[in-house]
Parts: structure tokens; C-alpha cells; sequence
């Protein structure tokens, strides 16, 4: 979070003549005085957000502030000052979503419950500074819709929660079937130990070069369907691309993964097609495999 | 690529093995979960989109965060969608029903005397479906006269016992071959379980060709039994029955009878015909060909019949002309 919150000096009296047309348009969509919020408090808010976001020209603020979802900013400062009207609004029309985002993203009805109320107390203002209630929605400056933003929250407090539980994941049973299988099936081939390791590494370091030489929308695809497990509507939602699209484009991805992985292999290392078949079968059934240095896109 | 196919192969396993990692801290290029948001919501322009995506590529903790935004989103998504399935589910079964009772209703509210535009609203007669045709003589009720022979006619009056079969039968029937209750029904018919003396003539199907229709005017003095190849035996009050001279051939399906000298009846492809003296049966001209279902009447010139396909016609001219209802 970059934006110091509410505590903000006043915005400069050339931005606000600057684009004094944009912000009248702003203010009328925003519908502030229902919730008794000023024309000069969006105006702040704008101000600050368009600061957030970086937008320096002058007609990208323009755009920017054409783009802002009013209403929403306008909702959230009245909630931060208090204004009970406007809480009714945001319980009655957030908090069922709130749950049941939380509920999605955490998994299961215990730990989203959890998650939201955690939220929900934030969002009040648990902390108090300088005499004043601070409350998280400070944070939100209309750039995107106050639910979207809500689950970002919600998500980035689920990603802070996994990492303080260290939390390792079961693995996931197909994956566990694979692994044992593979186990199972390693005593069936002669497989020396200096084999297995070097075997493993040159896979290791073929994989590395060949998702390096990927674009980085590609590699984006490859993470979201084999790392976050997303259907192809979802990546296709987040990538803005047709579900076909990323179908097509990630059976292309991985094709040509393959097709640099084998070469590399094959021609590198100077690897039989049973020997390349090792390697894969030594990598997936290498629990301690660490594979995630071959994978820059991974912190 | 299917999801099915994933982890089909050796690569799969390995690319899904070596991405598993626990989520990362974040740096501080990760943008802020407004910047997330407004990625997700599409709301930035196309050079900040850019910008983000060169870190997201490169970045497994916000592309966890991304992640998780659009389960969320797809979440509500699905509920959304899954509660109109359960709405149009709970109203698919109940939609059939619904319009079965509509159009119920309708006809009904066709049948009613009060909208039939005619100068008495009298309830005249009623027509009812009775039992399939017997193989034999079935004894009357002991407080009817004797019933026709059943050599002379092939129908039969029904059994006492035999009304509530009837009645069930009369339930299955679609909608548009149910008819309105009317009062002042026939004595015969007045104790019919269930219907508190209601009319209900068959459709054109091939159960009205094997219904035995009866019609009796509100004082009950005379009953006509009509049915198949144009078959109308009338009996009198005093228990005496004849066949009478129908003039058509086609099956009798309904009728109605304003009083002992008038009556009204209709059948397939169109047929009416009528008697204004208890006795003589002349053909009247029809506004339609279509197997007619109903009838209802108030006077010798004023009655609306009705098609099998709920189509009602009016005249007020004995038959001179009809209008559409």
C-alpha cells in the first residue's frame, strides 16, 4: 500500500484547476451528497489516487479520472468518516460478497470467515492515530470497483496468512498418484544413483532455458494453469483472451517447451529418447526436486 | 489444451512439480491491491496494463493474488448463475402446470354466461361424458326412467357407479376439453361426486367418439343421449325414449339445452345443429370445419361454440352468422 491514507496535505490548487472539468464530471457521477460527502473531499481522494497510480500527463489524468468508479469512491470515504447511512449501504450490499469471496479464496467456511471479519474489523478502524479512526478504505481511491478491490485485500491477507502458517500443501491427488506410481514402478528400472542426480539436474537446467526463451504473457499462462491450477475461463478473465485462446496458446507454449527441453536434451547432452524419458520420470518422482531456480518467475 | 489432459504427461508432472512453491514476500514492485484490482476489473489503460503484466509475469505472489481475485469472481459468478438455475428448475416444473391452469381458466372464463354477451345469462343445459360404450343393457338409476334399448342406440345410460370413473377420466383430460360447471344441471347429473353438477363435454379426440354425451335442459323434463355417426335418442319425461332424426352422420360430441324444445349440438368437422322443437333436428351453417369441443346456449338464436382447439364462436341469429369470441 502506497497511499498514506486520509492525512494528506491539500492537493495542489493547479491540479484541481488543471482538470477542473474532469473532477466536476467525477464529482456528478460519484453522487456524494446522498451520503453527505463534499464535492471537494472526491476531488482529494482523485487527487491522491492519481497520484497512486502515477499518472503524470495531463490528459492521461483526464482519463483517468473519467475511468475512476465514482460511486464506489464516494461510498468508501462516507464510510470512513462515519457516515452511518452509508455503512447500512456498504453492509447491505458488500458484506454477503465479502463472505463468500473470502470463502473462495480461502477454501474452506472456517478460515474465510476468519479472513472476512479480520476485514471487516480493518475496514472499521481498529487503528486510531492522531485522535482518528483509520480505516483500510482510505486505501481505496476508485480505480477499480470497491468489490474487486475488496477481494485483493482479502487475497493478499490470505497470501500473508499461508506464508506466516508456512503452511506446506498436500499435494494434490493426481499428482500423489503420479508420484507413487512412479515410485512404484522405479524398482523395475535400473536406475543408477549418480544417474538420477545428473539426470534430474540436466532436466532441471533444459526446463530453465527453454521457460527463459518464453514470452512473458506465455509464461504468465504456463504459471496460472500449472501453478494456480485456474481453469482456462479464468486465465482467459485474467489474460482478457477467449477460453479457446488460451487453450490453443497453451498447448502451443507447452509444446514448444517440450520440443526445447528434448532438443536441449537430445542434443546438449547427448541424450537416448529412453534416457530423456528417465529424466522426467526422475523429476516428477523427486519429492525434494527443487526445480524452482529454473524458474524465474518464482520468488 | 483440456484440463483434462493436464498432468497426462511426464512434462505435466514436472512443470506442476517444479512450480509448486509457497507464496513469496512481497517487493516492492508488487503493485498495491488496488493496482491488482483495477488490473483485474480491466480498468487500466493499455501502457499501465503493460507494466503490470512485465512484473506479473515474473512475480508468483501477485500472480497468487490474481489467482485468488478471479476464483473469487468466477465464485460469485457461478452462485449467481446456480441460483437462476434453481429459480428456472423450481419454475420449469411449475410453468407447465401454471399454463395448463391458465388456460383452464380462460376457457373457463369463455364458458362463463356472464361473458358470453347474450341476452339471458340463464345456464341452459349441460352435456357430460359418461362411461365407454357397454356390451350390454346397464340398469338406470332408480330414479330414472327406463334406458334406451341398447340394439337400438349402442349407447347407454351409465351406471350410477360409473360417475366416478367418469369424473377421473374427465380429470385426465387436457385442459381444453374440460368444460365449465354450470348449475342447474340435469337430476342425473347433479350428483356427480365432485362436480356439484358441473358440464364437461369431450374434445374431438377418439374418446368423444366413444363417450356417451347426455343433455337435459335446467328442469330435467327431457334428456337427449347423442353420440357416435350422429346417434340422438331423446328421452321424455315419462320415461319414454325414441331415436330422432339427426340429418348428420359425423360424431356428436356436445350439447346444450335452454329448455325442452331447444337444443344445441355439435360434433366433429364443425357439425351444429339444433331443434327448436324437442323434435326436428336441422342442420346450422358453422363458422368453422374444426372438430367442435363445446357449446353452450341461452335461446334458440343465442349460443357460442367452441373448437377442440379453444377457438369460440358466437352467434345471435340462430346461426345465421357467428363472430369470433
Amino acid at each position: 500500500m502506497t497511499d498514506p491514507g486520509t492525512h494528506v496535505s491539500a492537493a495542489p490548487a493547479e491540479f484541481f484547476a488543471q482538470h477542473a472539468p474532469a473532477l466536476a464530471r467525477l464529482c456528478k457521477r460519484a453522487r456524494a451528497p446522498r451520503w453527505n460527502v463534499s464535492d471537494e473531499s472526491i476531488q482529494h481522494a482523485a487527487w491522491r489516487g492519481t497520484r497512486a497510480a502515477g499518472v503524470l500527463d495531463r490528459g492521461g489524468v483526464d482519463s483517468f479520472l473519467d475511468a475512476l468508479h465514482a460511486e464506489d469512491l464516494s461510498l468508501a470515504i462516507a464510510c470512513q468518516s462515519g457516515e452511518s447511512a452509508a455503512w447500512e449501504h456498504f453492509i447491505t450490499s458488500f458484506r454477503p460478497a465479502l463472505y463468500a469471496a473470502a470463502r473462495a479464496i480461502a477454501g474452506d467456511e472456517v478460515r474465510g470467515r476468519e479472513l472476512a471479519d479480520s476485514l471487516w474489523a480493518e475496514m472499521y478502524g481498529l487503528e486510531i492515530r492522531d485522535g482518528r479512526r483509520r480505516s483500510i478504505l482510505s486505501y481505496f481511491h476508485g480505480r477499480s470497483s470497491l468489490l474487486t478491490w475488496l477481494r485483493a485485500v482479502l487475497a493478499q491477507r490470505h497470501v500473508d496468512y499461508i506464508r506466516s502458517q508456512s503452511r506446506i500443501e498436500p499435494l494434490d491427488d493426481h499428482l500423489e498418484r503420479t508420484l507413487t506410481s512412479s515410485r512404484d514402478n522405479r524398482a523395475d528400472t535400473p536406475e543408477p544413483g549418480s544417474d538420477r542426480a545428473r539426470y534430474v539436474a540436466m532436466l532441471g537446467k533444459a526446463l530453465d532455458a527453454a521457460l527463459k526463451s518464453l514470452a512473458p504473457r506465455d509464461r504468465m499462462r504456463m504459471a496460472y494453469y500449472y501453478r494456480h491450477d485456474l481453469s482456462l475461463k479464468e486465465i482467459g478473465r485474467l489474460m482478457h483472451e477467449h477460453e479457446s485462446t488460451v487453450s490453443r496458446r497453451l498447448a502451443r507454449t507447452r509444446d514448444r517447451l517440450k520440443r526445447e527441453i528434448e532438443r536441449a536434451l537430445h542434443e546438449g547432452d547427448k541424450l537416448s529418447q529412453d534416457q530423456i524419458r528417465l529424466c522426467y520420470d526422475f523429476a516428477a518422482s523427486d519429492l525434494q526436486l527443487d526445480l524452482s531456480r529454473a524458474l524465474p518467475d518464482i520468488k | 489444451m483440456k484440463q483434462a489432459d493436464r498432468n497426462n504427461e511426464p512434462l505435466d508432472a514436472v512443470l506442476r512439480l517444479a512450480m509448486r512453491q509457497r507464496p513469496a514476500a512481497a517487493t516492492p514492485e508488487c503493485p498495491d491491491p488496488e493496482s491488482l484490482a483495477a488490473y483485474s476489473d480491466r480498468s487500466l489503460a493499455a501502457a499501465a496494463r503493460g507494466r503490470l503484466e512485465a512484473h506479473f509475469a515474473d512475480c508468483a505472489r501477485c500472480q497468487m493474488l490474481l489467482a485468488d481475485i478471479v476464483r473469487a469472481e468466477e465464485h460469485a459468478i457461478g452462485a449467481r448463475a446456480g441460483s437462476e438455475t434453481a429459480w428456472f428448475r423450481r419454475w420449469r416444473l411449475a410453468i407447465p402446470a401454471l399454463a395448463a391452469v391458465a388456460a383452464i381458466v380462460i376457457f373457463i372464463a369463455i364458458r362463463r354466461p356472464g361473458n358470453r354477451e347474450l341476452p339471458s345469462v340463464q345456464v341452459v343445459a349441460m352435456a357430460k361424458h359418461e362411461a365407454p360404450l357397454m356390451p350390454a343393457p346397464v340398469p338406470m338409476p332408480a330414479s330414472a326412467p327406463a334406458a334406451p334399448a341398447a340394439s337400438e342406440l349402442a349407447m347407454h345410460e351409465p351406471k350410477p357407479e360409473a360417475a366416478p370413473r367418469a369424473l377421473q377420466r374427465r380429470a385426465a383430460a387436457p385442459a381444453a376439453q374440460v368444460m365449465s360447471a354450470q348449475a342447474g344441471a340435469a337430476p342425473q347429473n347433479a350428483g356427480a361426486p365432485g362436480f356439484g353438477g358441473a358440464a364437461v363435454a369431450s374434445g374431438a379426440g377418439a374418446a368423444g367418439a366413444a363417450m356417451l354425451v347426455t343433455i337435459s335442459p335446467p328442469d330435467g323434463s327431457v334428456t337427449w343421449f347423442v353420440g357416435k355417426n350422429g346417434t340422438i335418442r331423446r328421452r321424455d319425461a315419462d320415461g319414454g325414449t325414441h331415436l330422432q332424426h339427426s340429418g348428420v352422420s359425423t360424431d356428436l360430441i356436445a350439447g346444450a339445452a335452454p329448455s325442452a324444445a331447444v337444443c344445441w349440438i355439435v360434433g366433429r368437422s364443425g357439425t351444429i345443429i339444433r331443434t327448436t322443437d324437442g323434435e326436428h333436428w336441422a342442420l346450422v351453417p358453422a363458422p368453422t370445419a374444426e372438430d367442435l369441443a363445446a357449446v353452450s346456449a341461452s335461446s334458440a338464436s343465442d349460443a357460442i361454440v367452441t373448437t377442440a382447439g379453444g377457438d369460440s364462436f358466437a352467434t345471435s341469429d340462430g346461426g345465421a352468422s357467428w363472430h369470433r369470441q
